[in-house]
């Protein structure tokens, strides 16, 4: 698995890093740590606070690991900020020593595109961004790869899974199966229902998943929401840590954020939002 | 020993039932039977008359206690104690059908399984059905079957009486489960949290039942507002007790709300 973690110098980046350093501690993925400024400095490069902010996050993550357990080659204090593309810049010191790669990288530029870009450029399986940035929407709309965006933490570990009558891939659910494990929360799972017959079909995906998560340790609750009472339903509640929503191709999500309708509501929501794909 | 009676159709609701039944049952002594009422539309419209319709409607039965049969036995491998299918001849009230069978064979207690729904419709219609409304005994109401350890969450709106608590008792006799309990004022100003109510008048003396029984309650709280307001307090515990609210009522509508499963004593 590769993550793409999306950093600005907002406090929120920190908090966001804190929860992925946790991911990766149990994943062991590749990880690209990606900065974003907005345009280059006075002479040209990036401005030098930025590349102190990026060597800090890059600390923080290496320093979440017990030093036996470190996957990633160790933090190098002699290093340089090279162009390795016209408005991408690298982290350019010590590689060696890690059996995964954990890259530290600045883009110059619009964030949407610039995340966007570089998740298909690392071919990222989960792109982490924080809740107050800009660009979240659109980049949970448009991206390829599942996304995770990341708002304050919560008292209660709950998360909750909306289920339709779309395919379910294996890496999602090991995916939601860390972020319970990330979040030490129990899992919730909300099958969407609109009619007989999928009401029928959704009981049967639900009966899989509780047999699913049961096999990992997990006892999910489960409940039906009908498809009219999504509204309200995601209105009313907001006690989860993290919502996740499967985004496959006939999902009904898919469907709603083409207008947005969902994405608005998530929006003024506390919980994090996970849209797999 | 309890005697309890499952109601087991061919779906998840009843795997949560039979689950959540055998979860008790590792900590209580208590016999584990299942029944499955068939419903007179398991016979179907009729395609033919005489012997061709006879032949069919049989096969419908056949195939519908063959669902149930095969769900009981791959349910039995983590389930030992649970018993084979007892079928009830259909019936125009599946729950008069059901409610006979528990007073005949003098069952303790009851278990069906029921999704929880956002929508509190299917709830309302269930809860106000001739069944729920004279209850033959005990009602577990399986939506989920979280660990035990979540404790138990006795509602109440004030009073709650020695016959309730000896029920209870009845089923766990052993303080098997950690009780709290929480005494809904509903109106329109919800207090900011549960408030400590350990000498409410209302529940004095089923308090002192309870204790001088060997039990302790570890909490006893008030919550003053709407269900609304309310319902985070009764999202995650093993199961939330209450008696059987009127159809619609403030009651009903916070435990509509709850996923837990719900214990009705008469």
């Amino acid at each position: 698995m590769r993550i793409l973690v999306a950093l600005d110098q907002d406090m929120r980046s920190a908090h966001t890093l804190s929860q992925v350093t946790q991911l990766l501690v149990n994943t062991w993925a590749n990880v690209t740590l990606l900065g974003i400024v907005p345009r280059k400095s006075d002479d040209g490069g990036v401005p030098m606070d930025f590349v102190d902010t990026m060597n800090q996050y890059h600390k923080a993550v290496l320093q979440g690991f017990a030093a036996e357990d470190l996957p990633y080659a160790p933090a190098d204090d002699d290093y340089e900020i090279a162009e390795i593309r016209p408005g991408i810049y690298e982290k350019i010191g010590n590689t060696h020593g890690g059996i995964k790669e954990l890259t530290v990288r600045i883009r110059v530029g619009n964030p949407t595109q610039t995340i966007l870009e570089e998740a298909q450029d690392c071919g990222s399986d989960l792109i982490v961004l924080h809740g107050d940035m800009d660009s979240q929407q659109k980049i949970a709309t448009k991206a390829d790869c599942s996304v995770l965006i990341v708002k304050k933490e919560r008292d209660t570990g709950r998360i909750l899974c909306f289920l339709d009558d779309d395919l379910l891939s294996q890496r999602s659910l090991e995916m939601i199966t860390q972020m319970a494990v990330l979040f030490n929360a129990e899992i919730e799972i909300a099958g969407l229902t609109d009619k007989q017959s999928v009401e029928e079909k959704i009981e049967k995906k639900l009966d899989w998943l509780i047999h699913y998560f049961n096999g990992k340790g997990i006892q999910p609750w489960i409940q039906l929401v009908a498809l009219s009472y999504l509204e309200p339903f995601i209105l009313e509640q907001d006690h989860w840590s993290l919502v996740t929503m499967w985004m496959g191709e006939t999902s009904i999500f898919k469907r709603l954020f083409s207008v947005n309708k969902v994405a608005k509501l998530l929006e003024s929501r506390k919980s994090s939002v996970l849209l797999l794909r | 020993m309890l005697k309890t009676a499952i109601a087991v159709d061919a779906d998840l609701a009843s795997r949560i039932a039979i689950r959540c039944a055998c979860q008790l049952g590792r900590s209580i002594d208590m016999s584990v039977g299942t029944i499955h009422a068939l419903e007179p539309g398991e016979e179907g419209h009729a395609i033919a008359t005489g012997w061709v319709r006879q032949t069919w409607e049989d096969a419908v039965v056949r195939e519908s206690m063959d669902q149930v049969t095969r769900l009981v036995k791959s349910e039995q491998a983590g389930c030992r104690m649970l018993e084979p299918p007892l079928f009830l001849p259909p019936e125009n009230d599946r729950g008069d059908r059901i409610a006979r069978h528990l007073r005949s064979n003098h069952c303790n207690l009851f278990v069906e399984g029921f999704l929880h729904r956002y929508k509190p419709d299917l709830f309302m219609e269930k809860i106000g059905s001739r069944f729920y409304r004279t209850l033959p005994c005990p009602t577990l109401m399986a939506q989920n079957v979280p660990p035990m350890s979540k404790g138990v969450l006795w509602l109440s709106q004030g009073k709650v009486t020695e016959k309730m608590m000896e029920t209870y008792l009845g089923i766990f006799p052993n303080q098997a489960i950690e009780l709290e309990l929480l005494i809904c004022r509903f109106g329109k100003n919800p207090s900011a949290a549960a408030k400590d109510s350990s000498s409410a008048s209302g529940v004095e003396p089923a308090v002192s039942f309870f204790e001088s029984a060997g039990g302790t309650i570890k909490n006893i709280s008030t919550v003053e507002g709407s269900p609304s307001s309310m319902a985070a307090l009764v999202r995650d515990h093993f199961l939330i007790v209450s008696s059987v609210p009127p159809q619609n009522s403030l009651m009903a509508q916070l435990l509509s709300k709850s996923p837990c499963s719900l214990l009705f004593l008469p």
